[in-house]
């Protein structure tokens, strides 16, 4: 564990070393993200200039969402992408081998191997609105709410990381996965709208099928008072399940590579 | 022994797609399956410390054999063991011990100095702190790298990253090193300094070597064993000697003449390869050279006699055409 540890700082560590080269991309990355959040933040209260609330969602509440949104698109772009993008560049020249060869678990050292630390500055983004939407409603959360709040966060993070390795883990078989991503990602854009705006089919797809309401909607709830105790039981048991599955996939995945059988 | 394998065999099913658009048509609905051989029943045990030469043409199965050796492939039949693990379960203590090189390929980060990436092969091995500063202080004696950790990789010359790729990929003193291609790319003058390195890495610890190697030159100066390999089957291994002996048992006269002489009486001393003017060519028994050379200056207007050892190139070539099918 503590080799993992520092294996991850050192990644970070090449990461940042990697991106300081290209200094301008920084302050580039500081705009865009600050850009992109006055766009999603307008382009969500457009709605509430025509309805007081939206799925029972008032617009100091649809904050919230809007900031964990923000979050979670960091950290796809920041953590989740890059590392998608590397595996597959990995996979089609054949330096994969490399990783496999190495004494340390293969799926760690593909999956969380790089940051686009630019891109994860939409993280802190994300969490400065949602305290400014807790500001406009008014209510201190209480120490319970937080404790449920960063307990949903986590499970966000890990179910956010098993489905985008579900989804990385085809490019051993698929070799390119851009389209699948990019499929992936325009579902994503839905949850910067509190699930319950949906039509009941709608939201069904979004927690059980493309469980992104767990990402942005879920967390908002804790905060909110609206978080339901299958809800709260949900998300934990979702995460472990599907890191389960991507885990599984994963070493499937590997033995096809060597040629295994499958 | 150190690393082993039994009727080692690999398999792959490719499937075959017909040339143009129609038959990439045809193939999306209906791919018709072939079954390559790439390696098939490959017997051969190395012990600690010695340096085999892998040779074949592309496609003959030098590289899929290093692929199962090091654990990358699982083969489709027989035994393969290194070092006592079966490497296809790649357990981290085997990993530990072994080392993959391929020419063709890199590790190193394009945008850093090598440094960061030796820094964290050094945490994914687990080297302690002692031990991986005199690495790569004698890393960097052997293989002169001088200041070159401490640029950035993609400013490197080919041979220097060579370099860099060669210290990463050592920098766990592996005990067994897979060498696919060490040299492919890289001037002359480098080219032998990588191969005086792996030889000075062999003496110094005793590391087991097997390498593949387009360059004969690399193979002739590091290998007293060779394995050749061809269509995924063990032609030969043994040294490479007595690899000359068995398929090019003829050495090759030349002869600089003073004065014209007849075909015939040149055909009394061997088989005349070529003969124009005053100058000559005569295959001859490798036994009888020094013999016939000694006749051939004694008898006829000769002004000079030259002995050649035919070319590896040419006796490798000569093996791989299927004329002179050796095992050793």
């Amino acid at each position: 564990m503590r080799r993992y540890l520092q294996l991850f700082g050192l990644f970070v560590r090449s990461s940042l070393l990697t991106r300081l080269e290209y200094r301008a991309e920084f302050v580039i990355g500081l705009f865009q993200s600050l850009f992109w959040s006055a766009l999603v933040i307008a382009s969500v209260l457009v709605f509430f200039q025509y309805a007081p609330q939206i799925g029972g969602w008032r617009w100091e509440e649809a904050l919230l969402v809007i900031g964990l949104f923000r979050f979670f698109q960091g950290v796809i772009e920041g953590a989740l992408r890059p590392n998608s993008t590397r595996l597959v560049e990995h996979i089609g020249k054949g330096t994969f081998d490399f990783i496999l060869l190495k004494p340390a678990d293969s799926q760690f050292s593909a999956s969380l191997r790089e940051l686009n630390i630019p891109a994860l500055l939409d993280c802190p983004t994300g969490l400065i609105i949602v305290l400014y939407g807790l500001v406009r409603i008014g209510r201190v959360p209480s120490a319970l709410e937080l404790l449920l709040f960063g307990l949903l966060l986590v499970s966000g993070l890990l179910i956010a990381y098993a489905i985008w390795m579900l989804l990385v883990t085809t490019a051993f078989w698929l070799v390119r996965i851009e389209n699948i991503a990019e499929l992936l990602s325009i579902i994503y854009e839905t949850g910067r709208f509190p699930v319950n705006a949906f039509s009941p089919p709608v939201q069904a797809l979004l927690t059980f099928v493309v469980p992104i309401a767990f990402l942005t909607t879920f967390p908002a709830a804790a905060l909110t008072g609206r978080l339901t105790l299958g809800v709260l039981l949900a998300a934990p048991l979702l995460a472990a399940l599907l890191l389960v599955a991507s885990r599984l996939f994963w070493r499937r995945a590997l033995r096809a590579y060597s040629g295994a059988g499958g | 022994m150190y690393i082993q394998t039994e009727q080692l065999q690999k398999y792959y099913q490719v499937y075959h797609k017909e040339a143009g658009l129609a038959g990439s048509l045809r193939a999306l609905f209906k791919r018709r399956y072939e079954t390559i051989r790439a390696v098939d029943g490959v017997s051969f045990a190395i012990d600690a410390g010695e340096i085999v030469g892998f040779l074949g043409p592309n496609g003959a199965g030098k590289t899929t054999t290093l692929k199962m050796l090091s654990g990358l492939l699982y083969p489709s039949g027989g035994h393969v063991e290194v070092l006592g693990y079966r490497p296809f379960e790649r357990r981290p203590a085997f990993l530990k011990q072994i080392t993959l090189v391929m020419g063709q390929k890199q590790q190193l980060l394009w945008d850093l100095p090598a440094a960061e990436t030796l820094a964290i092969n050094r945490a994914i091995y687990e080297v302690p702190d002692a031990v991986y500063q005199q690495t790569v202080a004698e890393l960097s004696e052997l293989l002169e790298l001088g200041p070159l950790l401490s640029k950035q990789v993609r400013k490197l010359s080919l041979g220097e990253r060579m370099k860099c790729e060669l210290a990463a990929a050592l920098i766990h003193r592996p005990k067994v090193l897979f060498l696919d291609e060490p040299t492919i790319g890289l001037d002359v003058t480098t080219q032998a300094r990588v191969r005086e390195f792996i030889a000075d890495y062999n003496r110094r610890y005793g590391a087991t070597v097997l390498l593949t190697s387009h360059y004969m030159a690399d193979v002739t100066a590091l290998c007293k064993r060779v394995l050749v390999i061809n269509h995924g089957v063990l032609l030969y291994d043994g040294d490479l000697q007595g690899l000359v002996e068995r398929v090019a048992p003829h050495k090759l006269i030349k002869v600089q003449l003073d004065s014209p002489v007849s075909p015939e009486a040149l055909a009394a001393y061997g088989q005349v390869q070529r003969h124009e003017g005053l100058e000559a060519k005569l295959l001859v028994e490798r036994a009888e050279t020094t013999r016939i050379g000694a006749r051939l200056l004694g008898e006829l207007p000769v002004r000079d006699v030259t002995i050649e050892e035919p070319a590896i190139e040419d006796i490798i070539a000569e093996v791989f055409a299927g004329r002179n099918v050796v095992s050793g």
